[in-house]
């Protein structure tokens, strides 16, 4: 068995050639080859809900699930996508689950536990740490979480090796019976190289799915807890057995130098680069540690005998250097250790080549001279909402409602492209925290008795995912709150994946669509108002009286991404400025922030006609009327 | 090894530049390691693109300071930002293109003269070469083609290790067949250019 029967087009094939070929060698992202990886080690199942940097990885497999026979969803948070990959494995099937860090934390609930019962099939977690960050709201390092679940813990430093990680992953899976995490960095995410196409393993996709019930194994009450913990401790002794000894680590450079490195991830191939530049290959020893948890001890601590000093390279917490630190005592070993703990590497951010050639120099009590940095006054860029964002609209709708009120209000953000938002000259959300939190927080700002109008702010996707509990609470503690949902239909900041609200799933299939407004009703909330951003006055108005409701209201702004309008093919109008009525009070640019005005050298306004979608937001705020729609 | 830098603005296709060069790289027989930072590129964000061709050794995905051999700006304000990436005495290509952000349409910041960029990379190398990639682009009636005349620039200027053939059937391999052509012509236009400014 080899081929499926299932053609793909035209599209899918330019996009993901490298997801369909049996050989061959293709430029590859890390998020790539995981999928390559996966596919290849046979999954049947992959979940995931999106998240930058790792969303792409399901939709790469999505891409091309029918094509495989294999079943792809976008879950409706990060901890339904581990348990519905959970289940398969405890069915004997090979299961995918992907996410970015902060996913960790929704599903670390049921990980921690799924741990005890351990798995059937393979289990593999890949986890996209965004640690400088690049796209997040925090910086946290997922080995924390592979510790704290006592489960094993691999690191690939390329995308070549993480294809290799991803099945080797798999086969440690059921060889444990414990789920895997896979853990990279944003680096090696969007890193793309060179990578060959192996084998995929038909037999493993060919299981058939069965489940015998085992109460003592997989029903965690606590006697049962109890008696499966040790089972637990002696799996994790096992897999540090099997990392002593994996192909997956290796020592390169010289015995007996001075400096050696240990190192983890990406910062491998930029430590490699480092010396290279130095021209110290035939003075630095290199351990590269890819089993990370449990760290490989006596391989550890055999390399500590061959150097005097080591600089443990990782992202972005000290915890191999906290390992490195305890195995040096426990051999009796007197060695300085260099790294983020000791002030050699900076605290925060990602690793760079020249962080690294810094710090040996440091190390060999060398000066750094002192390389270009970029010019100081280089001015920022401004990042905004695109040309017609449905959510440039609400957000003044928002603000235009509560100055009518005369109250500042407060704005409690949430997780999606409104909270660009934040930006000037909007500056229309007070915080932003986790998915979700808006509700709850709003629900915390009225019971501390904030004398102001509390608006909380949350798109569809991430009503679904976390926002649909604090709504309950908020009916059931009885806060004064005003919920907006702004529903575009689907999760835009990500890349547009489909989700409830939707109506259709990533295999293109149509699902059930689920309003934000029935759930409500369902709660008993009983001011509910659905509008949609194209009268403006309305729109207002709507949130006058939401907010002026003495309880729960919620008002469902329901106006589609105008990047998903645009790519339809829809045709959208477009407005002009009247120059001869146009005062150059800058109005337009000054409240709405929208990109497609342009402001020329001498001052002129005019608005892009490629840029303008003709959402006539600009022509609200301009005093004279010199904005006009054309066609 | 060669390593080049992409600097540029969300919208203007440096990810499919990159990939392009990343192919037409493979094709021509070389490694390549390609790493974006597109942060909020569909947000009008600044993109970056790290491209590095080689034959052996080790490359990080991150090209030290001061050591890319050839910096193609496809916006000037960019251009500026990533300027100490570029090594002494190395290639680069401006694009005249300026696309000014909200800060700058709001007065908060001033968006930097072209000739204080420009002596900016004075100060660095002799090997500038200055380009309008879009109004050649509207030529061929397809402003979004401004990546593919700046490749075109590079190639013609021998910036670049790759041939002209292998860019060719990269491009075929990343492009939609119904934008083919057009940006076929994108890039002869930018090689004849690069022929003018030599």
């Amino acid at each position: 068995m080899t081929v499926s029967k299932i053609s793909v087009g035209e599209r899918i094939l330019r996009k993901y050639r490298h997801l369909i070929e049996e050989s061959g060698e293709y430029l590859m992202s890390g998020n790539d080859a995981v999928a390559r990886g996966a596919i290849e080690a046979g999954i049947k199942i992959a979940t995931s809900y999106p998240g930058t940097p790792a969303s792409d990885i399901l939709g790469a497999i999505a891409a091309v699930a029918r094509y495989h026979g294999i079943y792809a969803e976008w879950s409706v948070n990060e901890k339904v996508a581990f348990e519905v990959a959970y289940a398969t494995a405890l069915s004997g099937l090979r299961a995918l689950v992907s996410t970015k860090h902060l996913g960790m934390n929704v599903l670390s609930d049921s990980l921690l536990v799924s741990a005890y019962t351990g798995v059937n099939g393979g289990l593999v977690l890949v986890t996209v740490d965004d640690i400088h960050p690049w796209s997040s709201q925090n910086a946290e390092d997922t080995r924390y979480y592979a510790r704290l679940a006592k489960i094993p813990c691999l690191e690939p430093s390329s995308p070549s090796e993480a294809k290799e990680v991803v099945k080797y992953a798999f086969n440690l899976s059921e060889e444990l019976k414990l789920p895997v995490i896979v853990r990279y960095t944003e680096k090696i995410a969007t890193n793309k190289e060179i990578v060959k196409l192996g084998n995929i393993d038909f037999e493993a996709r060919r299981r058939e799915a069965k489940f015998y019930p085992d109460h003592e194994r997989y029903v965690m009450i606590a006697p049962h807890t109890r008696k499966n913990h040790p089972i637990l401790n002696k799996k994790l002794d096992r897999a540090m057995e099997i990392f002593e000894k994996s192909s997956l680590n290796t020592v390169l450079g010289p015995m007996y130098v001075d400096i050696g490195i240990i190192v983890t991830g990406v910062s491998y191939q930029h430590a490699m680069e480092a010396i290279s530049l130095l021209n110290m290959t035939e003075k630095i020893r290199v351990l590269k540690i890819v089993t990370s948890n449990p760290p490989p001890q006596k391989l550890i601590a055999d390399f500590l005998e061959t150097v005097n000093k080591v600089l443990v390279l990782e992202e972005i917490e000290p915890i191999l250097e906290k390992d490195v630190k305890e195995i040096a005592q426990s051999i009796k070993r007197s060695i300085d250790i260099y790294g983020r703990l000791t002030g050699y590497i900076p605290r925060e951010y990602e690793l760079t080549p020249d962080i690294i050639i810094k710090a040996l120099k440091e190390i060999l009590g060398e000066h750094e001279e002192n390389k270009a940095i970029a010019p100081k006054d280089v001015i920022p860029r401004i990042p905004s909402l695109c040309a017609g964002c449905p959510h440039r609209i609400s957000y003044l709708a928002i603000k235009t409602a509560l100055r009518r009120l005369r109250k500042r209000g407060i704005v409690v953000g949430d997780r999606g492209c409104y909270n660009q938002g934040v930006h000037p000259p909007l500056r229309a959300i007070d915080t932003c925290v986790a998915m979700g939190a808006s509700v709850g927080m709003a629900c915390g700002f009225y019971k501390a008795n904030i004398k102001e109008p509390i608006v909380a702010v949350i798109g569809d996707s991430t009503f679904f995912h976390a926002g649909i509990s604090p709504l309950i609470d908020a009916v059931y503690n009885s806060a004064n709150i005003t919920v907006v949902v702004l529903d575009n239909e689907v999760t835009a900041m990500t890349g547009h994946q489909p989700n409830p609200s939707s109506g259709r799933t990533v295999l293109g299939e149509k699902s059930k669509k689920i309003y934000p407004e029935k759930v409500a009703e369902a709660l008993g909330i009983e001011f509910i108002r659905v509008v949609d951003t194209s009268d403006f006055e309305y729109l207002v108005r709507t949130l006058i009286d939401a907010i002026e409701y003495n309880g729960v209201s919620v008002v469902v702004i329901r106006s589609p991404c105008i990047l998903e309008v645009l790519r339809s093919g829809k045709k959208t109008s477009r407005y002009e400025i009247l120059q001869d009525l146009c005062i150059k009070c800058y109005a337009c640019v000054n409240i709405t922030g929208c990109p497609a005005i342009v402001v020329d050298l001498e001052g002129k306004v005019t608005i892009d006609p490629y840029g303008c979608t003709g959402c006539g937001i600009c022509a609200e705020f301009c005093p004279k009327n010199a904005i006009v729609k054309v066609d | 090894m060669i390593s080049i830098i992409l600097a540029g603005v969300g919208g203007q296709g440096i990810i499919l530049a990159s990939d392009i060069l990343g192919e037409a790289a493979r094709l021509d027989g070389y490694k390549v390691s390609i790493t974006e930072t597109k942060g909020l590129a569909q947000r009008g964000g600044s993109v970056l693109s790290f491209i590095r061709i080689y034959k052996n050794g080790f490359v990080s995905p991150i090209i030290p300071l001061n050591s890319a051999d050839i910096l193609i700006g496809f916006e000037l304000l960019e251009s500026l930002r990533r300027i100490n990436y570029l090594r002494k005495d190395g290639v680069a290509i401006l694009n005249t293109r300026r696309i000014d952000p909200i800060n700058v349409k709001m007065r908060m910041h001033n968006y930097p003269s072209f000739d204080a960029i420009r002596r900016e990379f004075n100060k660095l190398t002799d090997k500038i070469y200055i380009i309008n990639a879009y109004e050649i682009a509207a030529k061929v009636g397809s402003t979004r083609s401004e990546n593919i005349v700046l490749l075109g620039f590079a190639t013609g200027l021998s910036a670049l290790p790759l041939s002209q053939e292998s860019i060719i059937e990269a491009m075929k391999s990343r492009i939609p067949g119904r934008y083919l052509e057009v940006n076929i012509k994108a890039f002869q236009l930018g090689m004849n250019f690069a022929k003018k400014v030599k």
